[in-house]
């Protein structure tokens, strides 16, 4: 094709009749498109600086309660102390069996306590050594 | 720039220049579907460069905006199963109807200030001093330009069997 084919080509397609129905099609587009612009946008709520402080300050506030808070102290029963009708062997009720009866009678903080390892392993050696 | 101030620029430039990229991208795809699909790639152009287009270059980049809209419909078009849409013609006009859309085509492939220079002074029949303002470049880059898209597009053309009419 040569250079004055292709310029009377280029020339027909800028003379090319704008037919009337496009500007219906182009308003029809542009509305189209005006209308997508409208569409609020959704936002990134929990971005916002003052959702971020509030959950920044939830965060510190729970840790603080943790740090704060005390431990609920553990109930200990003193084995001793409460068994001041303990019988010895060198008693009058001297009896073998009346020991042991009574030995048996004794509360057993070591079966009910859920404390500390190494003061229920204590109890558990002290009621051992009683019974 | 605050949307709705963005919103309404957007609107006000849209009535300003519609008639022009209307009547560029009709020319320029020759189809109703290829010319709505331009025609919102033009808008989207439009709506991403606004802060550009508020100096007085602005109708530079418009039709800058407006010819890589057109390149890029083009694109899609071919892209998906290689087709050209062709507007049907009357019967004895048939075979340059095809022609004229292949030249449509490759005009769309040409280098952006290519496919500009040629589009101003042969489609738009601007003289070339315009095309160097609009191209912001002197009137011999504009020739230039015009030559190199014409060789361009002879030489793209030359492998297509093309109706001589």
């Amino acid at each position: 094709m040569n250079s004055e084919k292709l310029k009377q080509i280029l020339n027909k397609i800028g003379q090319a009749d704008v037919p009337p129905d496009i500007a219906l099609l182009a308003g029809q587009v542009s509305r189209n498109f005006s209308a997508a612009l409208k569409i609020p946008r959704p936002q990134h709520w929990f971005l916002t600086p003052v959702r971020l402080l509030a959950a920044a300050a939830v965060i510190v506030f729970a840790f603080a309660l943790g740090r704060w808070s005390k431990p609920i102290p553990p109930k200990i029963t003193i084995y001793a102390s409460q068994s001041p009708s303990r019988l010895t062997a060198q008693s009058n009720n001297d009896s073998f069996w009346q020991q042991k009866t009574m030995a048996a009678m004794q509360s057993r903080p070591y079966a009910q306590s859920t404390g500390n390892l190494l003061n229920l392993y204590k109890q558990y050696l002290k009621e051992k050594q009683n019974d | 720039m605050r949307d709705s101030k963005r919103l309404e620029l957007f609107e006000k430039l849209n009535r300003e220049h519609a008639p022009f990229i209307n009547a560029v991208m009709w020319k320029l795809t020759a189809d109703a579907d290829l010319f709505a699909e331009a025609l919102q790639y033009a808008m989207l152009g439009i709506w991403q460069n606004l802060e550009k287009l508020t100096g007085p270059k602005a109708g530079a980049y418009i039709y800058r905006i407006a010819l890589s809209a057109n390149s890029k419909a083009w694109r899609n078009r071919t892209g998906k199963n290689g087709q050209i849409p062709i507007t049907k013609p009357p019967e004895n006009d048939a075979l340059d109807e095809e022609t004229l859309t292949i030249v449509r085509k490759e005009i769309a492939k040409l280098p952006e200030q290519q496919s500009q220079a040629i589009v101003m002074r042969y489609i738009e029949q601007s003289d070339y001093r315009l095309i160097a303002d609009k191209l912001d470049c002197t009137e011999d880059t504009a020739r230039s330009h015009v030559s190199k898209a014409l060789n361009a597009l002879r030489n793209n053309l030359a492998g297509k069997n093309l109706q001589e009419s």
